[in-house]
């Protein structure tokens, strides 16, 4: 077997593996579930005698922001670093990688000749793919529940007006935005061996050690709110703002940008690859350097 | 001349300052069966893992069918069966499921010859069930099937029977008398002489990282009852210097 074709063979491995595991179901089905649920919550409150307060043009701009073509992607804004989708992101990358020191199974692979690097490519493109399955999820459980609302409105969906050029490019800005996140937990879970400690950091940077440096930077200064952009969470929340804008509408949980002016997509975007990069590089090296203690 | 199999010239390890490995120089030559031997704590698990290239040795040189393995290459293992400790595998998985995984890296490997293994090591009945139903002894033979799934040259055992009943090491002891005569080179790590005695061609035994002695398991007898008897003295004699 040449590298190319022992890459080719262990990323289908990796998929193997993952596509079997309950935990990848299990994230996408609650993933939907909240998204969706999230969304139609909202939908109920407009619809609720509460709401009739609001001037009329505030709520039917509020609800056209539900309704397809400007509500379909929506669901998108949970995909994002600082959302939901970076929860999900953190869990998946950890398990994919840390349980592989719990089960020893990594010993498997590693003693049967499977070079280190290959080992951590093949790893590398099906969490990738994963990541994208996260954003489609988000996607597809908004427009779902989006459509809903719009068809119980006007009877009919506005399939001619719908942005799919939009949603293709936001599925991958929403998941290059969840992978800075994603190399940073496998990062942990090598250097750690273990999927609790991946888990634990990831959901702590995720969290706390960004949202707290995202906030004490935009209420400094205006000087100091410039540099919050360069945080993964802002650049993420720039790129899919800046090239899918139906998702700045919705109901994010991000969001966190509001002082700060954003990144051109091109420079959130090379910004996001990079974190990512250096995120597996970090990896790799400390990968390739490893005893793997039976 | 004898092909050497494996080789290891001057092998070291040290962990965080502890000698774990001292020094190691041992061939294993073609078609042989190899005992490697040696009290807990001696660094059989620490030389093996170096051989597999898990662990990166503090000095010297392991080579494998005459190349070189360290943990940046190890493609020379590809022509090498393992069974390293207590053996991982995806629990979610059947134990048929966890081989057909491995069989992606071999193109040759296919379902008769998973289905071969399974039976060759006693698991056929069981083979469809999760991994994570399997006793410790089914996960041993599990392990084995794996090492033995790509027709390895070389097979490297650590501990084998351990978690099997007697019937099981009964098997075992016949499988690698099989595996020898055809032609497959064993190096086997055991706690269990009489085992060793009766399967392996050679040995070596390592204490607290060094080796004191190797050779042909009749040699290394002369003057002694039994394998046993040789081992206890040859570790008894550094202590008492």
């Amino acid at each position: 077997m040449t590298a190319l074709q022992t890459i080719v063979a262990l990323t289908r491995t990796e998929c193997r593996k993952l596509t079997s595991r309950a935990l990848l179901w299990a994230e996408v089905g609650i993933f939907a579930l909240i998204v969706a649920g999230l969304h139609l919550a909202l939908m109920a409150a407009l619809a609720s005698s509460r709401q009739q307060s609001l001037p009329p043009e505030a709520l039917e701009a509020l609800k056209a922001s539900l309704r397809w073509p400007q509500g379909f992607l929506g669901g998108l804004a949970f995909a994002g670093g600082s959302g939901l989708g970076g929860l999900f992101a953190v869990v998946l990358a950890a398990a994919l990688t840390g349980q592989e020191y719990t089960w020893r199974t990594v010993h498997l692979w590693l003693s049967r000749g499977v070079g280190r690097g290959a080992y951590l490519l093949g790893k590398a493109a099906v969490l990738a793919a994963a990541l994208v399955v996260l954003a489609v999820t988000a996607f597809a459980a908004g427009a779902a529940a989006t459509g809903i609302y719009t068809l119980q409105g006007s009877g009919s969906l506005p399939w001619h007006a719908l942005p799919w050029g939009k949603a293709l490019t936001g599925i991958g800005a929403a998941a290059l935005g969840l992978a800075p996140y994603a190399a940073l937990t496998v990062l942990v879970a090598i250097l750690a061996r273990s999927t609790l400690t991946a888990v634990g950091v990831g959901l702590g940077y995720n969290l706390l050690v960004e949202n707290m440096a995202a906030k004490v930077l935009l209420l400094a200064s205006p000087q100091t709110a410039r540099f919050a952009r360069y945080l993964p969470a802002m650049a993420g929340e720039s790129l899919l703002k800046g090239i899918a804008p139906g998702t700045e509408v919705s109901i994010g949980v991000s969001g966190a940008s509001g002082a700060a002016p954003l990144l051109s997509p091109g420079t959130a975007a090379l910004l996001l690859a990079a974190y990512t990069l250096a995120g597996l590089a970090l990896a790799w090296w400390a990968f390739q350097r490893q005893d793997i203690t039976a | 001349m004898p092909e050497n199999v494996l080789r290891l010239s001057h092998l070291s390890k040290r962990f965080k300052g502890v000698k774990a490995v001292e020094n190691l120089t041992l061939e294993v030559q073609v078609g042989e069966c190899f005992g490697f031997l040696g009290p807990n704590g001696a660094g059989k698990t620490t030389t093996i893992s170096m051989i597999l290239g898990l662990l990166r040795p503090t000095g010297g040189r392991v080579e494998v069918f005459g190349r070189p393995v360290t943990p940046e290459d190890t493609t020379p293992l590809r022509e090498v069966g393992a069974l390293v400790g207590a053996p991982g595998f995806y629990p979610y998985l059947s134990g048929r499921a966890n081989l057909r995984l491995l069989a992606r890296l071999y193109p040759t490997v296919n379902e008769a010859r998973i289905a071969a293994v399974l039976g060759q090591v006693g698991l056929e009945a069981a083979a469809d069930r999760k991994a994570k139903t399997y006793s410790t002894g089914m996960k041993q033979r599990l392990g084995l099937a794996a090492a033995l799934l790509h027709r390895p040259r070389l097979l490297i055992l650590d501990e084998p029977t351990s978690g099997l009943d007697p019937v099981g090491m009964a098997e075992m002891r016949t499988l690698l008398r099989e595996l020898t005569a055809d032609g497959v080179t064993v190096f086997l790590s055991s706690h269990l002489l009489h085992e060793v005695e009766q399967v392996c061609d050679r040995v070596a035994v390592l204490h607290r990282g060094q080796l004191l002695a190797q050779g042909p398991v009749a040699n290394l007898l002369h003057g002694h009852q039994d394998l046993e008897a040789f081992f206890m003295a040859a570790i008894a004699a550094p202590s008492q210097q």
